[in-house]
């Protein structure tokens, strides 16, 4: 069970998912409203999620399904449109690519979300499996293909 | 060729520079003032209730109405255009621009207030003469649905503008859009993104610009949800251009006459402010009188937290005109040898797809009730899904069946779900079970409680709710909507097990 508040809680893990989000959707905004739709569903199951060593990991899995459904849809402007009457919402800004997301950019949707927890947050592929309810082999398989096209992609760079 | 180990480390360096920089931009303060907004917009709802607002919205948004379109005519008669419910105008010294100045009267939820700052909240708008405050959301929204029953299909030139905070450069999106009735749309930019979308064939394709220049292909199967228009015309546009806006609250809108591209329009505004996090927000909605179509949304926020500065969505149909055929190339094929993400369908939150009514009937394990004369033209989708999301309260799986009939841009939809009992939460009256996620010891509502007077659902517990019907029937629940609730009451009366 893990000591600490709800609030704290926020602070500590809010950031993370935002810049997760941002770098799957290249879009503060859109990844704003993510995390907060992410940490909604918290508040919603707080009780049994603060019995959990690692809430972030629960998290994780919220806030990539989450953006899994966003690319797989499309639909941020859907939600914000559903959204409106009864919420605040945070509205579509796209960020300045850093290194990372020109990097990732291309690469579908799934191999991005993978090589970014796996290189960014340090998930091991268990957690990514469990995180994404994908078997090992398939989070492994996804990694192979992403390194692949990312080795191609920078050696020229460094090749100089 | 670095070896793995040194690569890996190269691709992790880069990858946490990038996510820690990212990370410390974000201001926890404010999202949690945010995120606490959130929250107190969906009390007093519990999650329960807030996932069925959600998908009320969803089904919302396929609600649409019925009747005659009259696109501009050359003489501009505003006989065509102008509705009953329109009062002639006091004299004007002429067109001026939207200022937005509201009288307005608090919100629900929500005050209203003087805005922060004079900022127009609209671009090519002009308000035209009109004692618009004899207009009602309710006129505009029979208006809206008269006209959408009888569209057929329509193209324009789409244009996303987004502005955030005083340190950004507006971004500008512009596409060119089609979107016939049965659901197939296309889309086109300049930079070389495309989409098309064919419910037919639940084959969504779609070329998206990239960085470094490059196009990167996705192909989506079995997306049989695209029936439901509305929700992919948001996706594609910005903004739903079928939104059912008279679900607002009369008194926490005002409404002006205006005329935006050279069409008559109503202008939708609303203003929203939360004193206690310092947010405050616009939105405006311009309602095309012709097609009922919402030609522009706009929505501006500020937050102190945010530099006090205006963030602004802007997403407008211009050159809108009708259109009932598509580019002869729909779907359009991709690039000999390109490399297609077709990866994205995952299994355990959207088995779905278009079937028979027949199969419906044969798959759907507590058994089929369905309105008497459903048409052949309806689509039938049955689902069979299992989430595993843990963010959803949602039971593992449950079985569903849709059956959608189209009028136009106008839907009524009539969902049959299993009944999936809740541990500690089930409730069992009569025959019939019922969620009770607040364990108060009564069914939870789904909104004004009425008893259903005939056909095969006689009897059972009928709920009203929004343009919803809602109704709990022994191992099954039943929703209707319907931009006519009254009709969807009716429908209700006529159900027949098969």
């Amino acid at each position: 069970m893990i000591d600490c508040s709800f609030e704290e809680c926020f602070h500590e893990h809010f950031p993370r998912m935002v810049a997760l989000g941002e770098s799957m959707t290249g879009d503060c905004g859109i990844a704003h409203d993510i995390a907060q739709e992410a940490f909604i569903r918290l508040h919603d199951h707080w009780d049994t999620v603060r019995e959990f060593d690692q809430p972030g990991s629960w998290l994780r899995r919220v806030m990539s399904n989450l953006l899994i459904d966003h690319h797989r849809s499309r639909s941020a402007e859907r939600r914000a449109v559903e959204r409106l009457a009864t919420s605040p919402r945070r509205e579509s800004s796209e960020v300045e690519p850093d290194e990372w997301s020109q990097l990732v950019a291309g690469l579908p949707a799934r191999q991005r979300l993978i090589v970014t927890l796996f290189y960014g947050q340090d998930l091991a592929i268990a957690e990514i499996s469990e995180s994404l309810d994908i078997s090992e082999n398939t989070v492994k398989s996804a990694l192979s293909k992403a390194r692949d096209t990312l080795r191609a992609r920078m050696e020229p760079r460094h090749a100089q | 060729m670095p070896n793995d180990e040194h690569f890996d480390d190269r691709l992790r360096q880069t990858a946490k520079r990038s996510l820690q920089a990212r990370a410390s931009d974000v201001n926890t303060a404010t999202a949690l003032a945010e995120h606490r907004a959130r929250l107190d917009a969906a009390r007093p709802a519990t999650s329960r209730d807030r996932r069925l607002l959600s998908a009320a919205a969803a089904g919302i948004v396929v609600i649409a109405g019925i009747a005659a379109i009259a696109w501009p005519r050359e003489d501009n008669d505003p006989g065509t255009v102008a509705t009953e419910t329109v009062v002639p105008a006091p004299a004007s010294t002429g067109p001026t621009r939207v200022t937005t100045e509201p009288a307005a009267t608090p919100a629900t939820e929500t005050t209203m207030a003087a805005p922060r700052d004079s900022t127009p909240t609209t671009s090519s708008l002009e308000v035209v003469d009109a004692p618009a405050d004899q207009i009602t959301l309710l006129m505009i929204g029979e208006r809206r649905v008269e006209a959408l029953a009888s569209l057929d299909g329509f193209t324009a030139t789409h244009s996303i503008e987004t502005t955030r905070g005083s340190n950004r450069t507006p971004q500008l999106r512009v596409q060119e859009i089609t979107a016939l009735s049965d659901g197939r749309i296309w889309s086109e930019d300049e930079q070389g993104s495309w989409t098309s979308i064919d419910p037919a064939s639940g084959l969504y394709r779609g070329a998206y610009a990239q960085g470094f220049g490059d196009l990167t292909y996705q192909a989506l199967t079995d997306r049989t949800d695209f029936v439901l228009g509305g929700l992919i015309l948001a996706l594609k546009s910005g903004h739903d251009p079928t939104w059912p806006i008279d679900q607002l609250d009369d008194a926490g809108v005002v409404i002006e006459n205006t005329t935006l591209d050279g069409r008559e329009t109503w202008t939708v505004f609303a203003r929203s402010e939360s004193a206690e996090f310092d947010i405050q927000s616009e939105t405006t909605w311009v309602v095309d009188v012709d097609t009922g179509l919402i030609v522009e949304y706009v929505f501006s926020k500020w937050e102190d937290g945010q530099d006090g500065q205006e963030n602004r969505f802007r997403s407008t149909l211009t050159d809108l005109r009708p259109a009932d055929e598509l580019p002869d190339d729909f779907p359009r094929q991709f690039p000999e040898g390109a490399d297609v993400d077709v990866e994205e369908q995952f299994d355990h939150s959207n088995g779905h797809r278009l079937v028979p009514l027949e199969q419906a009937v044969a798959e759907f394990s507590p058994g089929l009730v369905v309105p008497t004369g459903v048409s052949d033209d309806a689509t039938v989708t049955l689902y069979d899904r299992s989430l595993d999301n843990p963010g959803s309260n949602y039971p593992a799986g449950y079985e569903e069946v849709r059956i959608i009939t189209r009028r136009g841009f106008d839907f009524t939809t009539v969902t049959v779900t299993k009944f999936i009992p809740i541990d500690g939460a089930t409730l069992t009256v009569g025959e019939v079970q019922c969620y009770d996620l607040d364990k108060d010891g009564r069914c939870d509502p789904f909104g004004v409680q009425d008893n259903v007077e005939r056909g095969a659902l006689s009897g059972r517990d009928l709920w009203v709710a929004g343009g919803a019907i809602t109704i709990s029937d022994v191992g099954r629940t039943i929703r209707i909507t319907d931009s006519d609730v009254e009709r969807a009451r009716e429908l209700a009366e006529t159900f027949v097990d098969i």
